[in-house]
């Protein structure tokens, strides 16, 4: 059976204490999302031009 | 012009210009994550501007610098310098996609459900970069908006994102 959404309360409380860990203080450094982002769509698209390359 | 720019080069180069925006949507989400393996593959990153002409005709100077081009409704968007036609877009609130012929995409959003500037940029938290600051939305209003928005992937993506943090043990 497929679960229902979250309610706004639980989605509220999950945001509050991932905003209070110490790794979403204001001023840290997140460049490593941005990066991780951009290699997994470099990883996609390789797949995707592996995936139409002819047959031998 | 360079043949590749990431996201954080364009984030950067934007942010050093002064163009007033703030990450929205999954790509503002995972800014929140504790490592790659909690962040979602999304296929372009979502910047909520300032709903001016003076902050999309900035932010196009930007990124047309870069190497972007950009459509709006599917159509390219090439009145990038147009007052009449940038107006127009402020006042539609629409939303310019910036794509990149490596594959980087921004959507320059003006407006969106859920997503409003005078709530959304006050209170937005300010994370690095590396050699700037970003502006991201609040967790709470991020996960808000797509619940606002209802769309079945939206609703899949907050079920997943509940039972993946539910557990207070699983957030670090």
């Amino acid at each position: 059976m497929k679960r229902l959404p979250p309610d706004t309360e639980q989605l509220r409380a999950i945001a509050r204490r991932l905003e209070a860990q110490p790794f979403n203080r204001p001023g840290t450094d997140k460049r490593w999302v941005l990066e991780s982002l951009s290699r997994a769509l470099a990883f996609r698209r390789e797949q995707g031009r592996a995936r139409r390359a002819p047959r031998r | 012009m360079p043949r590749v720019v990431e996201f954080v080069d364009a984030l950067e180069a934007l942010t050093r210009a002064g163009v007033p925006f703030v990450v929205v949507e999954v790509g503002g989400i995972n800014f929140y994550a504790a490592s790659p393996a909690d962040a979602v593959v999304t296929e372009d990153l979502d910047l909520l501007l300032e709903r001016s002409a003076g902050s999309l005709r900035l932010a196009l100077r930007v990124l047309g610098e870069l190497g972007f081009a950009f459509e709006a409704g599917g159509e390219p968007f090439l009145d990038v310098d147009d007052d009449a036609a940038l107006a127009q877009a402020v006042r539609a609130g629409a939303c310019v996609t910036a794509r990149h012929q490596c594959g980087t995409t921004l959507d320059l959003m003006l407006s969106g459900t859920g997503l409003s500037w005078t709530e959304l940029a006050p209170d937005a938290a300010s994370f690095e970069i590396g050699g700037a600051t970003v502006r991201v939305g609040r967790l709470e209003r991020l996960l808000r908006a797509k619940q606002m928005a209802g769309r079945p992937k939206d609703l899949e993506f907050l079920r997943m994102f509940a039972a993946r943090f539910s557990d207070p043990d699983a957030s670090g």
